[in-house]
């Protein structure tokens, strides 16, 4: 049985464990959009952060192992350690990170609203066996997390929500209301900063 | 969400931002026209 890397037991990366690497890596991560009079932003799933399309750098809070604990001082990047787990964080698949998002569906409707945005890593960037957490990400495009396509109640329900942004529901009496253009996909686009695939929902 | 065990450390240099949605120029389409110094003035 190999023996576990070097770097797995420490609070912070040696440098001899880093490897350098000239492109980002890439990921597929879910997110709700939330906005409020005059943006839309993004909120992560598991936490309450916000964030928005560009360039953003984790602002980390884990207790570095390197400082005695009365100081509290935080590591400044993703690290590897027993209770180290900052980072921004993508999944490598993209069915993957879909599929753990469904196996969630008791959550309460208005968190149902869930985006799959396509994003990369870069500066400090921890690589796991399904994903990364890295220290900066940006966000290179975004879709609904749900397909029209699929017949059962929930994931339709979830399609519905995803589509809450850009469609609002006509109240005439119906179970499923047909759903009214509230917002252009191309000014959906310009307030996140980011391009909206909505047209390839069918095909995903 | 559940990345697994760590297996590498990277260290990536910031990448070149994404480009515009500006459409290019048409590379069929003619140059901007500058009128030369003999031609009239339109009125």
């Amino acid at each position: 049985m190999p023996s576990p890397p070097a770097f797995q037991n420490a609070m912070s990366p040696s440098p001899a464990s880093i490897e350098h690497r000239d492109e980002p890596v890439y990921g597929w991560k879910l997110a709700f959009l939330v906005k409020d009079a005059r943006n839309v932003m993004f909120r992560a799933i598991t936490r309450r952060a916000f964030y928005t399309a560009g360039r953003q750098r984790f602002i980390c809070h884990c207790p570095d192992g390197q400082f005695p604990p009365i100081l509290g001082a935080p590591h400044q990047k993703p690290a590897v350690g027993d209770d180290s787990s900052c980072g921004w964080y993508a999944m490598k698949d993209k069915r993957d990170c879909l599929d753990g998002y469904n196996t969630r569906m008791a959550r309460s409707p208005d968190e149902m609203n869930a985006w799959l945005l396509e994003v990369d890593l870069w500066g400090t960037v921890v690589e796991g066996e399904r994903g990364y957490r890295g220290e900066y990400q940006r966000v290179l495009s975004v879709q609904p997390a749900g397909k029209p396509e699929m017949t059962i109640t929930s994931q339709h329900q979830l399609y519905l929500m995803g589509a809450q942004i850009l469609y609002r529901p006509i109240y005439q009496g119906l179970m499923v209301p047909p759903m009214k253009p509230a917002l252009r996909v191309a000014d959906l686009a310009s307030k996140l900063g980011t391009e909206v695939l909505w047209s390839d929902l069918a095909r995903s | 969400m559940q990345i697994g065990e760590p297996q590498r450390i990277y260290e990536i240099p910031e990448p070149e931002p994404v480009p515009d949605d500006a459409p290019d120029a048409h590379p069929d389409a003619e140059p901007a026209r500058v009128p030369e110094r003999h031609e009239p003035v339109p009125g």
